[in-house]
């Protein structure tokens, strides 16, 4: 027999029991709903944490050197510590940083291919690196080349003074000159604060800015300047495997070697990105539970329906039965009559979900929700609906032909 | 045509064993309208759900239409119920939430009819009961007696070999059983067999023939010739 045939009837059957049937089909909408939202959320925050952000992260871990004497000289003691720290065993390389990616502080400069005020401005995050920086966060450069020692310079913190080269991350070279002419950026003049003149000396391929959630997070620039401060704050990048072994023993060897400062805020990077995504995974998770709860009483909930039918209609079954429907007709017969309002239950959750989807947009300036996910919504709702009533209706085959002529 | 030897059947419980068939035998020939009765837990009901093959048996040997039951599997059981025999049940056994054109068509589906077939088969078998024009209708608008002529025709329509009724006129007043009564002669004499199991004596009498079920087992000639007699002495004829 097709079982398709006989959706007629059984759709037939079920206007006559209105009641379960539309009980069914609301959970299956707000259901689809709410997990087909949630799971779009928690994968768009999940690709969000998870994103590279350009630098060796493993490998990598800072420190801060705070010098309090009034005999603290800052200029020397970066450089003393750079060669210390730099001819550790295992240590790659070595730089003082006045921000890097994932450190949740920095600032960030509009930067624009003339002087002219009609040119469009282009926010980009600035870092001032020496000519280590594209060793030390192991960086890849794509085109031009790195600064070399004379392009550094030594500033003062107040200082507003640039050097006379930058490197641009891949995308603030994009977004300057466009898609496609990103490699013609090098050795052209870009100007900051409206008119001041830079040239592009290399461009990057990937280095984030330090706030994971700008929204122009992937727009950088480099400088070669290291800052003379009290607090220097340097970054370390060790060998695969070395870091905390590492950690430990330069913030001892540091902390020995100059007793006019103290070494604070020791912390690998990974730290720091648990730290700044905290919420985020905080957020992934609650969300997942709720997704994994919501599946879970969904299928409950069929399942229970499902029984609460069937058992009301064991005589009803044993009749099918004696008429001549063999076990396996009775088990098709309620999964297609799930299968069904299934199906009405993940239509109308089509559209819950994109009211849903529309409303948490306007309101908490969401990503709006991928058109894919709903094909993956409706396969997962009614694989999970059509799940749960197995049981049942493995039960129901059970049901003797005898039970026709037994009263009710 | 039906043919049963020292059928046995005992339901199993903790605590209890009871022989609700023992050593049963009856041979029902080809048109034949055959009453089975006999008081309250006689067997006759286990008796139907056998013959019916709504159960299986524990010993003996049962031939229904010159095949073999013992051994056969369920969908085997199934498939034959569909193709052989139709029901008839006390309460009709309607199912509710379908409409009579549709619980008429319950076993044709079954049975894998295509489309206009099955849509034929109804509309004949509706009109032959004299429900053609409710169709569309559902068992609880319809009386007693109309529902169980659904039921006639929902039997019907699978043109069975055999027609087993359990009592199929315990639910109607006299006169809608005396129409159900007709209705079943008339497809008797069509050529339908008809087993019928009734508690009531009048309507056992208007069968061919007459067998009373006593402790699981069928009364010898004599003993039920004596139990018509004295039924007809103290039961007044419907």
């Amino acid at each position: 027999m097709n079982l398709l045939l006989n959706i007629g009837p059984i759709f037939r059957a079920l206007l006559q029991q209105k009641f379960s049937a539309i009980l069914v089909v609301i959970q299956v909408a707000i259901t689809m709903a709410i997990i087909t939202n949630g799971v779009a959320i928690t994968w768009d925050r999940y690709v969000h944490i998870e994103r590279e952000s350009g630098i060796d992260e493993p490998n990598l871990f800072f420190l801060t050197s705070s010098g309090f004497s009034q005999d603290f000289n800052p200029r020397a003691s970066i450089e003393q510590d750079l060669a210390l720290i730099r001819g550790t065993d295992g240590v790659i390389d070595a730089l003082q940083a006045n921000s890097f990616p994932l450190s949740d502080s920095g600032n960030w400069y509009e930067i624009q291919t003339s002087p002219e005020s009609s040119a469009q401005l282009i926010p980009a995050a600035s870092y001032k690196f020496d000519e280590h920086g594209i060793n030390t966060f192991g960086l890849t450069l794509l085109a031009g080349e790195n600064f070399n020692q004379q392009d550094t310079l030594w500033l003062e913190e107040a200082d507003s003074q640039w050097p006379s080269h930058v490197l641009l991350s891949r995308a603030t070279a994009a977004a300057l000159f466009g898609d496609q002419q990103w490699q013609k950026a090098v050795g052209k003049t870009i100007y900051v604060n409206h008119n001041t003149p830079i040239i592009v000396k290399g461009i990057v391929e990937q280095l984030y800015a330090p706030w994971v959630d700008w929204a122009h997070v992937e727009q950088t620039i480099i400088s070669p300047a290291r800052v003379t401060h009290n607090s220097a704050r340097y970054v370390i990048r060790t060998q695969p495997g070395r870091r905390d072994e590492i950690m430990q023993t330069l913030t001892a060897t540091l902390a020995k070697m100059n007793t006019q400062r103290v070494i604070r805020k020791v912390k690998s990077i990974q730290q720091a990105k648990d730290e700044i995504y905290a919420a985020d995974i905080a957020t992934v998770s609650i969300l997942l539970i709720v997704i994994i709860v919501l599946a879970f009483v969904t299928a409950m909930g069929v399942a229970g329906l499902a029984s609460f039918n069937i058992n009301k209609r064991r005589q009803q079954i044993g009749i099918r039965r004696a008429l001549g429907a063999s076990k396996r007709q009775i088990l098709h017969h309620f999964m297609l009559e799930n299968a069904l309002l299934c199906a009405m239950g993940v239509l109308l959750g089509s559209i819950v979900t994109l009211g849903l989807n529309v409303f948490l947009v306007s309101q908490y300036a969401l990503v709006p929700l991928p058109l894919y996910y709903l094909p993956l919504g409706i396969v997962s709702l009614f694989l999970i609906s059509q799940l749960a009533v197995i049981k049942p209706a493995y039960r129901a085959m059970g049901v003797s032909p005898a039970m026709a002529t037994r009263s009710n | 045509m039906l043919v049963m030897k020292n059928i046995g059947k005992v339901f199993t419980t903790d605590v209890v064993q009871t022989h609700a068939l023992r050593e049963f035998n009856l041979n029902v020939s080809e048109g034949d309208f055959v009453a089975v009765t006999g008081t309250s837990g006689s067997g006759k009901t286990t008796f139907l759900n056998v013959a019916g093959l709504l159960e299986t048996f524990d010993s003996g040997q049962y031939t229904l239409d010159g095949e073999n039951i013992q051994g056969l599997n369920d969908k085997q059981r199934s498939q034959l119920r569909n193709e052989k025999i139709g029901f008839i049940f006390q309460s009709f056994n309607l199912i509710p939430d379908l409409n009579l054109f549709d619980n008429v068509d319950v076993p044709l589906r079954y049975r894998g009819f295509n489309a206009a077939e099955r849509k034929s088969r109804i509309i004949q078998n509706l009109e032959r009961v004299g429900l053609g024009k409710r169709i569309k209708h559902y068992p609880a608008q319809l009386s007693g007696g109309q529902q169980q002529r659904v039921a006639i025709a929902r039997a019907l329509a699978g043109t069975p070999r055999f027609l087993l009724a359990d009592e199929p006129t315990g639910n109607l007043d006299s006169d809608m059983a005396n129409s159900v009564m007709t209705l079943l002669q008339e497809i008797n004499q069509s050529g339908t067999t008809i087993i019928m199991v009734t508690h009531d004596q009048a309507l056992a009498k208007q069968a061919q023939r007459q067998i009373i079920v006593r402790d699981g087992k069928v009364c010898d000639a004599s003993e039920t010739a004596a139990h018509i007699q004295t039924q007809a002495e103290i039961t007044p004829s419907v």
